[in-house]
């Protein structure tokens, strides 16, 4: 029955054939894929964990990480991933103020966290850890470097996605549209609670 | 937004299923007190061991998937998409961990053996923030075990010419373990170390190093390797 009525209502996309949208079936098949890459950078990163103090090669984990600049970015990562469901249930209910409101303020605090990345990056490579220095070096900056840059990504999207309100196309900003671009910034926040977890706190456990 | 809007209705059922605002906020707040919980150690408020971090780390995973991402109210087409992904990068990582192992933070700590490396290059000095330096075990104390002449750090030529055939810890490899007592070249006396380091072993890789690093570092990397336990 549902497929019926998709077929009635879409007039420039091609019918769905399991049932569902397209652009959102093939963004979770996109997210699968974005999963096993994550995997493959956090199996490497841990396979060669604390190896370099077989080898005296520092700089350490512990001798870089700074347990606030950690702690307010992650609780600003958590708070993005609620304003961005604020933002989807906002176009739900048609109300555009709201949707331009949270929409920027994900944004803002997705940029915020890049910029802590940025410090933390600069900090870590003035303390001597190189890319290419040591193992910690080499897989840190690939692991946490690649969830910067989906950040990043997802902060140009949704400021695609605010300033297209705006414009005369403010019609393409759709619940579907709004909810995709929540789906990927919940999945790296999703990567970031992995990231946090395996990268960060294990460092301060016993 | 009518045409795409009853797109987007047509086949997610968003109308039927969609989640209250509460229900976000409360997962706002668990997702909230399930952070603090976690940073208590990052701030020594109390320890947590891996095994209740990676716990609450997969509570907050799936409170984001299924809940702010709807894959719990959602078509089941989803699930099936993304489920088994996530499990076979799970399963992935967790083959890795069991190939490679990884250095828990208490094996990091009892790790007492020779700082020894593969670089060439001595390690990047680092000032240690004050006061984790003592939690941390001290990654130059092992330096101290190498037997340097006041010249020349055997220890440092050992690292750059020898660990390639005698491995990281001189315990053998393509060359013979330098640390026990059994000597395949002379007896294991200072003396004997420096004539086969400066003489070479004839039809092996052993190559006459003198030529190469001079009679300081020969001397120094002897005495070094006199120094690791098999010497006599």
């Amino acid at each position: 029955m549902s497929s019926d009525h998709s077929n009635v209502s879409v007039h420039e996309h091609p019918p769905p054939s399991f049932g569902v949208p397209n652009l959102k079936l093939a963004f979770w098949l996109f997210l699968a894929s974005d999963c096993m890459l994550f995997g493959s950078l956090i199996a490497t990163y841990l396979s060669y964990r604390g190896k370099d103090q077989l080898f005296g090669n520092g700089p350490y984990p512990l001798d870089l990480f700074s347990v606030e600049v950690t702690t307010i970015s992650t609780f600003d990562l958590l708070m993005s991933s609620v304003t961005m469901v604020l933002a989807v249930a906002a176009i739900q209910r048609g109300n555009m103020f709201q949707t331009r409101l949270w929409l920027g303020l994900t944004a803002l605090l997705g940029a915020i966290f890049v910029g802590f990345q940025g410090y933390e990056f600069t900090h870590f490579y003035l303390e001597g850890l190189k890319l290419q220095g040591n193992l910690f070096g080499s897989t840190f900056y690939v692991l946490t470097g690649f969830h910067g840059t989906h950040v990043t990504l997802g902060v140009v999207w949704l400021l695609l996605v605010l300033a297209t309100t705006f414009t005369k196309h403010k019609g393409m900003v759709t619940h579907l549209n709004v909810e995709v671009a929540g789906l990927y910034w919940h999945f790296v926040d999703i990567v970031w609670i992995v990231i946090f977890t395996l990268v960060y706190l294990m460092e301060y456990t016993v | 937004m009518s045409g795409h809007d009853s797109h987007a209705h047509a086949g997610g059922h968003d109308e039927h299923k969609h989640t209250s605002m509460q229900t976000y906020l409360g997962v706002a707040a668990v997702l909230t007190v399930l952070t603090i919980i976690e940073i208590g150690p990052l701030f020594e408020w109390y320890n947590l061991g891996p095994v209740p971090l990676i716990v609450l780390s997969i509570v907050k995973f799936a409170l984001v998937v299924f809940v702010f991402m709807h894959l719990g109210p959602d078509e089941p087409i989803y699930k099936k998409i993304f489920i088994p992904s996530l499990l076979l990068a799970g399963l992935m990582v967790t083959v890795m961990m069991l190939l490679f192992g990884t250095m828990t933070r208490s094996e990091q700590l009892a790790y007492k053996g020779p700082v020894l490396g593969y670089v060439a290059a001595p390690p990047p000095k680092v000032e240690t923030p004050e006061g984790e330096a003592g939690s941390h075990g001290e990654p130059g104390a092992g330096g101290e075990q190498v037997a340097a002449a006041p010249a020349v750090d055997g220890g440092e030529v050992f690292k750059t010419n020898c660990v390639a055939c005698h491995g990281p810890e001189a315990k053998g490899g393509v060359g013979p373990n330098l640390t026990d007592a059994e000597w395949k070249n002379g007896s294991g006396t200072l003396a004997d170390i420096e004539a086969t380091i400066n003489n070479g072993v004839a039809g092996t890789a052993m190559i006459s190093w003198t030529p190469l690093l001079g009679a300081d570092k020969v001397k120094a990397v002897s005495q070094y390797v006199h120094s690791l336990g098999g010497g006599k």
